[in-house]
């Protein structure tokens, strides 16, 4: 539960500090967006429309609450009534947006430039079958691996029984496995065909 | 436990560290004394730590995290929620209504179904007319409010280009909540228009929303009201994404008015295209042109006509009918 009464003197104080730390999860509230929407503008509305109905009940939001899994419960239920609505409907998210912002695929990790390279080319594949998953393990691999929350939080921003988070994650992880495991194996035999 | 089958899933859970006490106690047990599953625990744990080094997938743009930070450090007015605020935070409303239909049906369905045709009839009729009227006069007070904007007779009350400022000034000030679009340029190509501020208005007794936009040198209005104060009606109809848009033409001025979720809009323009193509004016981008290509014209009529009926004069089926035909 998220929500108690309030008489306390220090409403203001609480407001404020909830409030800074609601900024922590933009990152990842707008990284679920993409993921839900697969459209920039879709998911800056969305995560506005997030911030903006969150901000009307931080007040009843209590100091040890799970900010984090609540904010993402909200975008979620946000975005299933637009969808619910029929206003919204997914378009065809432009992978190669060249704007500032919407990929990160900088190395900062390794000084050793083949290394460097290797474990680049192994993150933009990551991402891209993760892209390329379908939007149920597309949801429940980023909840899970990119933004960390357990399963009981998975299985509440998701309204599901842990045991469905558990199923579902492990068949979105073989099938990511899977995916990559195909990508190696066909670069692998390219590779081959070239030297020879 | 037999090794072999120690599933792949509660190596899962132990490496997202879902297990405990006994669990976690057995599974211990189990890794100190089978190989083969302390292999297949680093396999998976290396290919755990894969995923997780591809993050993040995206991230938000510098613009968009001030917009947010500044939206977070804005006052709220007003604390309590509202219905579809409680739907989003995950409250369940009781329907009563239900409850007492269901206690009613068993007996009167029959003289209840009669008299509510009648009634409802009646009440369709009414509320038909009196639609039009609201919506012509909303129309009316658009453009009167707009010309007064040109005139330099209605001060922006608030002045700003970002469209996050203006939601977050409006919040409290008029009876409805009300946001503007995040974002509404294309990375990449200039911006078409932009929001120069906002202010208050008085539309038929109740508070409105007027903002102003720029696009080159012109002005663009767009008025906000409830739509319990008035829906979009009339005009020359067209269809988007679910939308329904109706356009009329005032003199020089055209008005483009649209109703969605429980709001009414007013954009006045001198823009002097027809209907379907008045909103590539502003929507041009790459971005927003299958939203353009979708567009629908359900039937052509003179502003405050009551044909709704729908005559579909183009539809993007139509168009690929067209093209596989040529």
């Amino acid at each position: 539960m998220h929500r108690v009464g309030t008489n306390s003197k220090n409403d203001q104080t609480t407001d404020r500090s909830i409030r800074e730390r609601a900024l922590h999860h933009l990152d990842g509230l707008y990284g679920y967006a993409m993921t839900l929407t697969r459209n920039q503008a879709e998911a800056e509305d969305l995560v506005q429309e997030t911030y903006l109905r969150a901000m009307q009940a931080f007040e009843r939001l209590r100091p040890d609450s799970n900010l984090k899994s609540w904010l993402f419960t909200i975008l979620r239920n946000v975005r299933l009534n637009q969808v619910r609505g029929g206003m919204r409907k997914s378009r065809l998210v432009e992978m190669d947006d060249p704007d500032g912002g919407t990929r990160q695929f900088e190395d900062k990790s390794s000084k050793d430039p083949f290394f460097s390279y290797l474990a680049k080319v192994k993150r933009a594949d990551v991402r891209k079958a993760i892209e390329e998953l379908p939007a149920a393990y597309r949801e429940i691999i980023v909840l899970r691996e990119f933004e960390e929350l357990s399963y009981g939080e998975i299985a509440q921003v998701l309204d599901c029984p842990p045991g469905t988070v558990m199923s579902r994650l492990s068949r979105a992880r073989e099938k990511l496995k899977e995916m990559l495991q195909h990508w190696s194996s066909a670069i692998g035999e390219a590779a081959n065909e070239a030297g020879q | 436990m037999n090794r072999c089958e120690e599933p792949t899933s509660r190596i899962d859970s132990y490496l997202d560290g879902e297990l405990r006490g006994d669990a976690l106690e057995a599974f211990n047990r189990h890794i100190k004394e089978c190989r083969s599953c302390r292999r297949e625990l680093t396999e998976r744990r290396q290919f755990l730590e894969e995923i997780r080094a591809a993050r993040p997938l995206y991230a938000p743009s510098a613009r968009f995290r001030a917009d947010i930070a500044a939206l977070l450090a804005a006052p709220v007015a007003g604390s309590g929620t509202t219905s579809e605020q409680r739907d989003a935070i995950g409250f369940v409303t009781k329907d009563y209504v239900s409850f007492w239909l269901l206690s009613f049906r068993r007996k009167f369905i029959p003289a209840f179904v009669a008299c509510t045709l009648a009634i409802a009839g009646i009440v369709t009729l009414w509320r038909v007319s009196q639609r039009d009227a609201r919506a012509n006069a909303f129309v009316d007070l658009a453009v009167e409010t707009h010309r007064q904007q040109l005139a330099g007779h209605l001060p922006l009350e608030i002045r700003t280009n970002s469209s996050v400022e203006v939601s977050t000034w409006f919040a409290g000030k008029v009876p409805f909540r009300f946001r503007l679009p995040a974002s509404q340029e294309t990375p990449g190509q200039p911006q078409r228009y932009e929001v120069i501020g906002g202010t208050l208005i008085n539309l038929r007794g109740k508070r409105g929303a007027y903002i102003a936009y720029r696009m080159r040198a012109e002005t663009i209005s767009l008025v906000v009201t409830s739509a319990s104060t008035s829906v979009a009606s009339g005009g020359e109809v067209t269809v988007s994404k679910g939308l329904t848009f109706h356009t009329h033409r005032k003199g020089e001025l055209q008005v483009v008015t649209w109703s969605v979720h429980n709001l009414t809009y007013a954009l006045v323009s001198n823009v002097n295209v027809p209907a379907r193509q008045s909103c590539a004016v502003c929507h041009a981008s790459a971005k927003e042109r299958d939203l353009i290509r979708n567009f629908r014209i359900l039937n052509k009529q003179k502003a405050g006509g009551n044909n709704i009926g729908a005559r579909v004069l183009f539809t993007l089926r139509d168009e690929k009918h067209r093209r596989n035909k040529l």
